[in-house]
């Protein structure tokens, strides 16, 4: 088998700067990898039961006009099996509202009684919307100090908000017509704990990637061929990110794993082909490169198949977690393929076609 | 097939086999929500707390949630900042209320006669500090010991103390000159219910007529339900099927006064909607597992006697020059053992600042899915898993067209499975999808590596590479296992951030965890097995080729 050989191998390396520059445009500029609920704060409900799949259109309609969302999604999620739909909406504008209002409280500075009427009126609109009852509104008025007015305000508001959800859920049922029956997942993200989640995401990657870069060059001692290693993984996350612009998957806890996947199978064929190539004293570096790759699918291949057979099992099951999983490992793996054999392999055997000379 | 019996690699990796299926079906897995439906919060307080806090704040959260009714909540901490509660609940509004009692701090009440004695409010301090006496003493040999919690009251608290215990001792015999005394019992409450009327049915009030006072000592003192419910200054009503027309127009009447009615969990359905119909909030309490449903549905949380000292025996009167109104007062146990007197402490403590944090709770984040959804996943896991597998093998068949190569890989694979598994079990881990997905991962780079230990022994049984074919089955191992262990030593430290630096990212933790195990399990026992038993395969393969030739 010789599919590198001396005249190609130095082309081979354009494609995979060209799709490292159209990944790039993927992830960044159009269509986007945004952020997921988990990253960035706010609702998800996913119903799942057994029946015709739900109006799309309408069921937006009547959210919107009912609780005057911001942001509102609703995507369809629907397998052989079973019916589900996954809505995704921002916090309540009154709720976010009041939220504001309230940080612009002075506790120090203002007197009991107006602290008082000042919530009792930025309250007043949840009140409307039936988030909170009157009773509630009115016990603002038994408090004698203000570090316990200032507890239930922040107690009043967070109630607000599950009752809130309470109602969505509630009305999205009965807009489906569900009982019992249906099978709920909720998950309410607070915005702190989405930027804490980024902060904490961004930390431990760069960390990862430090202790990472060391370890190769601990293996191997040479800095090129450690340094294509870390470039090669970096550009099958960059075509796992791309994969998740294309489907539309956002960035999230199911995601930030999967990518962390990608590195391990990256790592696999590349620390394969540099070992195999750096300690070759046999054969001549093409033959040696060529029988390396010859390994080297067979691996990716097998994951791949793999892959794909999981992608296509749960989206029977609609296991959404796993096929969101399995479709990015796919893209993740295209790009291993092009990432180790198109610029890896040609980069080091320029590398070592030049050490030889050197040593000549 | 013997001789591969006898390597010290192949019988490490049986015998860890076999501990892993000991283990699974002994001890079982636990699972967290998403297979066994429920609720996660996750809790962000307002700042870090000092690492020494952190037990404090989760044992007032697992307080909090456990005076809410709940038993079973799993409380863990994760970083200086977050906090994790699982719970096998997942009834939206249950999860809202619950949500709410996780914010708020318990109302304490110190009870005497039915009289308030003291609040949470009225405690000044709590001193924590040894020197003052605070803390355990073992008293003997057996581990019996002894707690002492000081804290001081305000002025008028410690005033109103004083007159309210004046004289609550009476003498009740004559040992080694003095007086032996017995006093009269303080009750602590957490959210005295003194908006409800009680409705208990038969069975459980004759059960419990009379309760220990305190529960988890076996050899405990007596005392009688009416004695605990007095303490609350309600009505209670005895039921068995059916409302008596005077306890109904009793209930009716006091509806003026009081708005819930909190029932057992034994009265008859029609009796509640009575209830419901009057216009009462009907709040059922069950009686706890371990426990006394009068204390559940009281909110009483201990009982606590008063001393001849403090009850001021010795002064005449409350206007005498001898009477006393201390500020400092202790309360004192014992317990059979040093573990079970801390724990006694520590719940006190815990009651007597009313579950207060040390630092606000910032936010909380919840996660719910039905139980019926957790088992369909569970179930969907397994049998892509399965499917995983069998793909897996389909492909290598016709890659390698050698039935005895793929056979060795499977086995392989799936006891890194079952290895795994059972490491989680040992750990007590609770399984969630993306446990499921790093065990899949490490299975993955699993199939990779076997694969490059196959290539690399089958290397040099074709005549066109024959330039290597002096090399010994053993180096050929040693050259894959340079790959593997390069391979195995980044993923591992890829992954020892999300566990090293524990920031909150408590979901990727399992993720983490079972990708660094696969990894370490992979590098130093299953492959090195593996290609034991793939050396003994392409051994005896190249036998039969070579005979056929």
């Amino acid at each position: 088998m010789k599919v590198i050989t001396e005249k190609n191998y130095k082309k081979l390396m354009i494609l995979p700067f060209l799709m490292a520059i159209i990944c790039l445009i993927l992830i960044f500029v159009s269509p986007k990898v945004e952020r997921g609920i988990d990253l960035k704060g706010g609702n998800q409900l996913i119903l799942r039961y057994d029946g015709a799949p739900v109006d799309q259109l309408k069921l937006e309609s009547s959210l919107k006009e009912k609780y005057g969302f911001q942001e509102l999604s609703i995507r369809e999620t629907t397998g052989p099996t079973s019916t589900g739909v996954i809505i995704e909406y921002s916090n309540s504008p009154e709720i976010e509202t009041a939220k504001e209002e309230r940080s612009k409280l002075d506790y120090d500075n203002t007197a009991l009684v107006d602290l008082k009427t000042t919530s009792k009126s930025f309250l007043a609109p949840l009140l409307a919307k039936n988030y909170l009852s009157q009773k509630d509104l009115d016990e603002i008025d038994s408090f004698t100090s203000k570090e316990d007015l200032k507890v239930y305000i922040n107690e009043t508001i967070i109630l607000a908000n599950n009752n809130f959800n309470n109602s969505i859920v509630n009305f999205v049922k009965s807009e489906l017509n569900l009982g019992d029956e249906a099978r709920i997942q909720t998950r309410e993200i607070s915005a702190t704990l989405g930027s804490d989640f980024i902060r904490s995401s961004i930390k431990v990657g760069i960390i990862a990637f430090v202790l990472l870069s060391f370890v190769i060059f601990l293996f191997f001692r040479e800095i090129i061929p450690s340094g294509l290693i870390i470039f090669a993984a970096t550009f099958d996350i960059l075509a796992g990110l791309a994969g998740m612009a294309i489907l539309g998957l956002p960035l999230s806890l199911t995601t930030i794993p999967t990518l962390l996947m990608l590195v391990g199978y990256s790592v696999d064929t590349d620390i394969l082909l540099s070992t195999k190539l750096l300690k070759n004293r046999t054969d001549d570096v093409f033959a040696a490169t060529n029988k390396s790759m010859k390994t080297g699918m067979t691996m990716t291949i097998t994951t791949l198949v793999t892959v794909a057979v999981m992608a296509l099992i749960s989206y029977f099951m609609q296991m959404t977690v796993i096929l969101e999983i399995a479709s990015i490992l796919l893209f993740g793996l295209i790009g291993d393929i092009i990432s180790t054999w198109f610029f890896n392999a040609p980069a080091l055997i320029t590398y070592v076609q030049r050490k030889n000379k050197n040593k000549n | 097939m013997k001789s591969l019996l006898k390597k010290p690699i192949v019988i490490l990796w049986l015998l860890i086999l076999a501990l892993s299926v000991i283990l699974l079906l002994t001890k079982g897995l636990q699972y967290g929500v998403d297979f066994s439906g429920g609720t996660s919060f996750s809790i962000v307080l307002e700042n870090q707390v000092a690492p020494e806090d952190m037990p404090r704040v989760v044992s007032v959260i697992n307080s909090r949630l456990d005076w809410a009714g709940l038993k079973d909540a799993k409380v863990t901490s994760s970083g200086n900042q977050y906090i994790t509660a699982q719970l096998a609940e997942s009834d939206p509004d249950e999860i809202a209320r619950l949500k709410n009692t996780l914010l708020k701090q318990g109302k304490f009440e110190s009870i005497i006669d039915g009289d308030v004695l003291f609040v949470g409010e009225d405690i000044r301090t709590i001193y924590k500090d040894p020197a003052k006496g605070y803390g355990i003493q073992t008293m003997d040999k057996s581990g019996a010991s002894q707690w002492v919690l000081p804290f001081m009251l305000s002025p008028e608290a410690s005033r109103r103390f004083a007159e309210m215990t004046f004289h609550k001792c009476s003498p009740v015999g004559y040992e080694n000159n003095s007086v032996v005394y017995d006093c009269e019992k303080t009750y602590f409450f957490i959210d005295r219910p003194t908006d409800a009327i009680f409705i208990i049915d038969n069975e459980t009030y004759l059960e419990e007529k009379q309760v220990p006072v305190s529960p988890e000592v076996v050899t405990s003192e007596m005392v009688s339900f009416d004695e605990i419910i007095s303490q609350i200054n309600t009505d209670y009503y005895l039921v068995s099927d059916n409302l008596s027309e005077e306890q109904v127009s009793k209930i009716q009447e006091d509806f003026s006064k009081y708005q819930k009615a909190i029932v057992s969990s034994n009265v008859p359905e029609s009796i509640r909607k009575q209830l419901t119909d009057i216009g009462y909030k009907v709040v059922i309490i069950n009686k706890p597992e371990n426990g006394y449903w009068i204390w559940e549905a009281t909110g009483l949380k201990s009982i606590i006697s008063l001393t001849e000292g403090v009850a001021n025996m010795s002064a005449p009167s409350t206007t005498s020059a001898s009477f006393e109104v201390f500020n400092n007062l202790t309360i004192t146990g014992t317990a059979s053992s040093k573990e079970e007197a801390k724990s006694r402490l520590d719940e006190l403590l815990v009651i007597l600042e009313s579950g207060s944090l040390p630092i606000p709770i910032e936010s909380i984040s919840t996660e719910s899915i039905s139980p019926f959804l957790g088992k369909e996943f569970l179930q969907n896991s397994l049998w892509i898993g399965l499917f995983a597998l069998l793909t897996v093998a389909l492909v290598l068949f016709i890659r390698y067209k050698v039935f005895n190569l793929i056979f060795p890989i499977l086995i392989s694979d799936f006891s890194e499975l079952i290895i795994s598994l059972g490491f989680l079990s040992l750990i007590q881990f609770r399984i969630d999808l993306a446990t499921i997905a790093g065990i899949l991962a490490a299975i993955g780079t699993g199939v990779d590596h076997e694969i490059i230990i196959t290539d690399e022994l089958l290397k040099g049984t074709k005549e066109e590479e024959a330039s290597s074919n002096n090399l010994s089955l053993a180096a050929k191992v040693r050259n894959a296992f340079f790959i593997i262990f390069a391979a195995v030593a980044t993923v591992f430290v890829t992954m020892l951030p999300i566990i090293f630096f524990n920031v909150g990212l408590s979901k990727l933790v399992g993720f983490a965890i079972t990708v660094m195990f696969g990894a370490v399990l992979g590098a130093f026992i299953t492959r090195p097995a593996f290609a034991e038993i793939a050396k003994f395969v392409v051994a005896k393969h190249e036998l039969k080729k070579s005979k056929k030739d």
